[in-house]
């Protein structure tokens, strides 16, 4: 038997989901390679698609639109998703007031000390901008402090965050400048105590910084979040000690 | 209620280019079939919910992979709904009250709230139906059990207590006569 002939023998099972997971594994890897088996697949995927529809149809709940737009884009931050388009999905009695508070001193922050950037890097700045905004928007009035450690005792942060999202807006202030071939990195410490980077934080000429932090997962399941000094570029793992740290399981 | 003129597909190219409207089209047109399949699965409306929430993300997340050369969105969707909901099955180890589906209940949804929609899932409803009884009792139980209680071969075995090889027989011929009747 080849390996075709074994891997259509299996489609009809996977296709319900009823494969053992060594056969679905096994099936996966090969259809992502074989257009014959792929096309044995796609006659059989009606199939499925039709059963699904002899469920009794109801309605999800009025709000279920507006969660699951904000946790897809979320995702990915893009060139054309506008503020506007996100405004939109925000549900009804988001605090509003507090995120207006947020934006402002992520503006004002913007305008202290900001270096003036090439035309390109300006459009791509405002619309890094835009969509840090929004995460500030989204984040309902919930921010975390997160407060210096002995390395940057005066050193400060601000976490906005809808614990929702795998996104969250960071902004701090009286970071201790780094040598050039040095940068700040976010990490987010699970419950087990792994640590997953969030990205790097990158400072102005006064240690003013901003950023958008991406987490593989939503925000509620990790614990902390730490920025360490690290090489340019960024390391795997935390090499330093925290200059900034904040626990994320107190609300 | 959908305006746009595009296709599923189309839509799909245009989540693949960011455009977050197209999501929304696409959510707006499918989400009640994914919800209504979540809950039938799993019994319960939060995790349905939250599977609402995990496939619209993977649709995003995914649309540049998509290729409608390979098949039809509407198949694409239902597959990472029906993934997703045997995923949070077997982890959580729910199982819900089997109903064959010849004993169904009606549509619930209401013939003016979309009456396209709730036409395509008459037909399609009566076409399947019609094509289960056609296939002998046994195939048709091991398919149903696989489907909505996310069993694999060797559950089903125990299950039912038939021989691994025999259900696996018979999953398979009857999606295969499943197949070719729907394609007459």
């Amino acid at each position: 038997m080849s390996i075709h002939d074994d891997i259509q023998e299996i489609i009809p099972s996977y296709v319900l989901g009823a494969s053992e997971p060594d056969e679905a594994a096994r099936a996966e890897a090969h259809l992502s390679t074989c257009d014959r088996c792929s096309r044995v697949l796609a006659e059989y995927q009606p199939i499925a698609t039709a059963i699904a529809m002899t469920v009794p149809i109801l309605h999800p709940p009025g709000d279920l639109k507006a969660r699951t737009m904000r946790r897809a884009l979320g995702e990915r931050t893009t060139t054309n998703v506008s503020l506007w388009d996100r405004i939109k999905l925000w549900r009804p009695g988001t605090l509003f007031a507090p995120a207006l508070a947020g934006a402002a001193i992520v503006i004002a922050l913007f305008a202290i000390g900001l270096n003036i950037w090439q035309s390109a890097q300006l459009s791509r700045q405002v619309q890094v901008q835009r969509d840090l905004m929004t995460v500030v928007a989204y984040a309902q009035g919930s921010a975390k402090i997160v407060r210096g450690t002995d390395k940057a005792p005066e050193a400060v942060g601000r976490l906005y965050l809808d614990f929702d999202s795998s996104v969250a807006a960071l902004v701090t202030v009286n970071m201790p400048v780094l040598a050039e071939e040095r940068v700040y990195q976010v990490w987010l410490t699970g419950p087990d105590g792994a640590k997953t980077s969030g990205g790097i934080l990158k400072l102005d000429s006064e240690g003013n910084g901003w950023m958008l932090v991406r987490a593989p997962h939503r925000l509620s399941e990790y614990v902390q979040v730490g920025v360490s000094e690290e090489p340019a570029g960024g390391s795997l793992a935390p090499t330093n000690k925290p200059v900034l740290l904040a626990s994320l399981t107190t609300q | 209620m959908s305006e746009t003129n595009l296709s599923d597909e189309q839509l799909v190219v245009l989540v693949a280019r960011d455009e977050s409207w197209a999501l929304a089209e696409l959510y707006d047109r499918y989400v009640r079939l994914v919800f209504s399949l979540a809950i039938k699965v799993l019994n319960d409306s939060g995790n349905a919910e939250e599977v609402v929430q995990e496939v619209f993300t993977k649709v995003w997340r995914g649309a540049r992979a998509f290729d409608a050369d390979r098949g039809k969105f509407s198949s694409w969707l239902i597959g990472i709904t029906h993934h997703q909901c045997i995923d949070e099955l077997r982890r959580r180890r729910v199982r819900p009250i089997s109903e064959s589906l010849a004993e169904s209940p009606q549509i619930e949804l209401a013939s003016d709230d979309d009456p396209a929609l709730a036409a395509e899932l008459a037909f399609e409803r009566t076409r399947i139906r019609s094509a289960l009884e056609r296939i002998p009792a046994e195939q048709r139980q091991v398919i149903e059990l696989a489907f909505f209680e996310g069993l694999t071969h060797r559950e089903i075995a125990d299950r039912c207590g038939d021989p691994l090889g025999t259900v696996k027989t018979r999953v398979r011929l009857g999606m295969q006569k499943l197949r070719d009747i729907l394609e007459e």
